[in-house]
């Protein structure tokens, strides 16, 4: 049905325009319903009166808006210091990520120096290493650092798992500014420590945001961590995955949604940085 | 106040030698033009004064003070780049005070240092805006202004016109040639434009893969080039470069006899290279005594001048001539070289 519409819209403001960018956009607006029509249904189901979700047929237009499974999720026990909790490690994955992050990738977008080709291959590469692998050692070395069960353990992950993307995105953001209004700052009289300071950061300031929602979401949506270092602080996805097979389906559509908010925040402010990100490696 | 000295700089880059051996002296409040094409070495060397660069060999002197590792900000000179490199964030006025501001200049003297280096650019009424909102003339001027208004004892120019339009570069360069002696600094400007070197330097160097070729006055470059690639790089058109057969005084020029004024160390029977402006050969319909018989190629009404492209035998020849010269394609026409115009180069298919 949905496939229908979409070749229907596409196929209607077809005055002369040319096959292979018909094509373009026919593809665009099904990838595009593809990933929204799931979103859509959990938001209807999310803000529909409870009994409403197993109405059959079930309708396709929101039908007496309602907040109650909002509300009953997050009022729901240990969802509310679960999301503060989430928020609180995404915050610190951010800081983490950032304060690794941007030196590093200074120094690419900056400074030739040998092994630089393998060092972007392996920040490339850390993403292949399976979780799953290294968790029990992670487990051991919390448990005696005695960070176990803490925002500090997940967030110390969550900046590892990110650090590689925010040190590519960080690269290509000082890539874009000229290396001549460093010069020129420098021959002015300042440092190059300063002038990457005074002159770097401030016209870097949109892509490294780009790169802190990054790290924040990725943070957010992360499951397995946070399930394996937590016990009694889980956050907010280890929570629901904790507690989704025991709850009704209107809990676990409020939760999908707003576990997926965050995310859709994200990709609009990432959108325009994010191919430059991956070529990187072209100087 | 300043003189600049270059010492035996060799600067290498992965796979190449951007600048081999390189001496210089750039004697105080002079204005001094780097002249080459892309590649030459000449921005490597620009920015090695500034100290952006540091050579492989070699040592700069500032007053005779060694700054080969004295880091930019402390060298006491003011660059203007190709790009303007303006701070986007800042406003110009911002731009202009960013120097001052990292001087410790106080606050009240940064206001009138700002206000005069504008006055000076005359941009009073942009200093508020951004750069974003400038145009490239205007940009070109803050670019000025913050280098300026650093009152500096070097001012590096690095192209700073290549990107105006044809009009406004005029305009520019004269202004910046008026403003640069006003301020008495010493001016290092690097060019690829002969006539930028030619119209605002005390003296050009004209450089080539690494190495000066020659540095002389604009007119000594232009009239007394010291090789072929100088003859040719230099000058609208460039100078003539026929091969000829070395005599004693003399050259034969297929076939024909010029006298020249010296032997200039080569011997009698080699062939070489010949220069002569296309400015300084008559050109006649009469047969005379010395005159070179050539064949009319192309006839070019430049508005002030004619320019004539020549078969001279086998080779080829441009000679500039009044308006009011009639001649057409295929006449056969005399050449008078004037008296003194001929250089010898070098030897004929060596560089």
């Amino acid at each position: 049905m949905s496939t229908a519409v979409a070749t229907r819209a596409a196929a209607v403001p077809g005055r002369r325009v040319e096959p292979g960018r018909l094509l373009l956009y026919g593809c665009a607006v099904l990838v595009t319903l593809f990933m929204l029509t799931p979103v859509y249904l959990i938001a209807l189901a999310a803000f529909s009166p409870p009994q409403a979700i197993f109405d059959y047929p079930h309708p396709l237009v929101p039908v007496g808006l309602s907040l109650e499974n909002i509300q009953f999720f997050l009022t729901y026990q240990g969802i509310g210091p679960a999301l503060l909790r989430s928020l609180a490690v995404g915050a610190l994955t951010v800081v983490i990520s950032l304060a690794l992050g941007c030196p590093a990738g200074y120094a690419l977008a900056r400074y030739w120096f040998s092994g630089k080709d393998l060092a972007q291959l392996m920040l490339v590469n850390v993403r292949a290493i399976p979780m799953v692998i290294i968790s029990i050692p992670l487990l051991v070395t919390f448990l005696e650092w005695n960070l176990y069960d803490t925002v500090a353990s997940v967030a110390l992950v969550h900046a590892a798992i990110t650090l590689p993307l925010t040190i590519l995105i960080s690269a290509s953001v000082f890539l874009r500014v000229p290396s001549e209004l460093e010069e020129a700052a420098m021959s002015l009289g300042t440092s190059r420590v300063g002038a990457v300071l005074r002159v770097v950061l401030p016209n870097s300031v949109p892509g490294l945001a780009t790169a802190a929602l990054f790290a924040f979401v990725t943070s957010w949506n992360e499951v397995f961590v946070a399930v394996i270092l937590t016990l009694r602080g889980p956050t907010l996805p280890a929570a629901l995955v904790q507690q989704l097979a025991a709850s009704p389906l209107a809990f676990r559509f409020a939760g999908g949604l707003c576990l997926t908010i965050p995310a859709f925040v994200f990709i609009f402010f990432m959108r325009p940085y994010l191919f430059n990100a991956f070529g990187v490696g072209g100087k | 106040m300043a003189e600049i000295r270059i010492e035996r700089i060799t600067k290498r880059y992965p796979g190449t030698l951007a600048l081999n051996d390189v001496s210089l002296t750039i004697h105080d409040r002079e204005f001094m033009v780097l002249l080459g094409p892309s590649g030459c070495g000449k921005t490597t060397l620009l920015r090695l004064i500034a100290g952006f660069e540091q050579p492989d060999a070699g040592a700069i002197l500032l007053d005779g003070r060694d700054v080969t590792d004295v880091p930019p900000g402390k060298r006491g000179l003011a660059m203007v780049f190709q790009s303007y490199a303006l701070f986007p964030h800042l406003k110009v006025a911002d731009n202009i005070a960013f120097g001052l501001r990292m001087h410790h200049v106080s606050g009240a003297d940064v206001g009138r240092r700002v206000g005069a280096a504008a006055e000076l650019m005359q941009i009073t009424r942009l200093l508020d805006r951004y750069p974003m909102q400038l145009s490239g003339g205007q940009r070109q001027r803050v670019a000025v202004a913050r280098a300026l208004v650093m009152e500096p004892a070097v001012i590096l120019m690095d192209e700073p016109l290549s990107n105006l339009d044809a009009l406004l570069r005029l305009q520019m360069r004269a202004e910046l040639k008026r403003l640069l002696l006003e301020a008495r600094t010493t001016t290092v400007y690097v060019t690829h434009d002969q006539i930028e070197a030619l119209s605002m330097g005390d003296r050009t160097a004209v450089m080539r893969d690494g190495s000066i070729l020659q540095v002389d006055t604009p007119t000594a470059v232009y009239d007394h080039p010291s090789d072929v690639f100088v003859a040719q790089f230099i000058g609208t058109p460039p100078m003539n470069v026929l091969t000829g057969r070395m005599g004693e005084r003399q050259v034969e020029i297929e076939g024909h006899v010029v006298a020249v004024d010296t032997q200039d160390g080569f011997r009698s029977g080699e062939e070489v290279a010949v220069g002569v402006r296309a400015e300084r050969i008559e050109v006649s319909h009469e047969a005379g005594d010395g005159a070179l018989p050539a064949e009319v190629g192309v006839v070019e009404p430049l508005g002030s001048h004619l320019l004539l492209t020549l078969a001279l035998g086998a080779q080829s020849l441009k000679v500039a001539t009044r308006t009011d010269f009639a001649v057409k394609p295929h006449d056969q026409v005399w050449l008078r070289p004037e008296q003194g115009s001929i250089r010898l180069l070098g030897r004929a298919n060596g560089d």
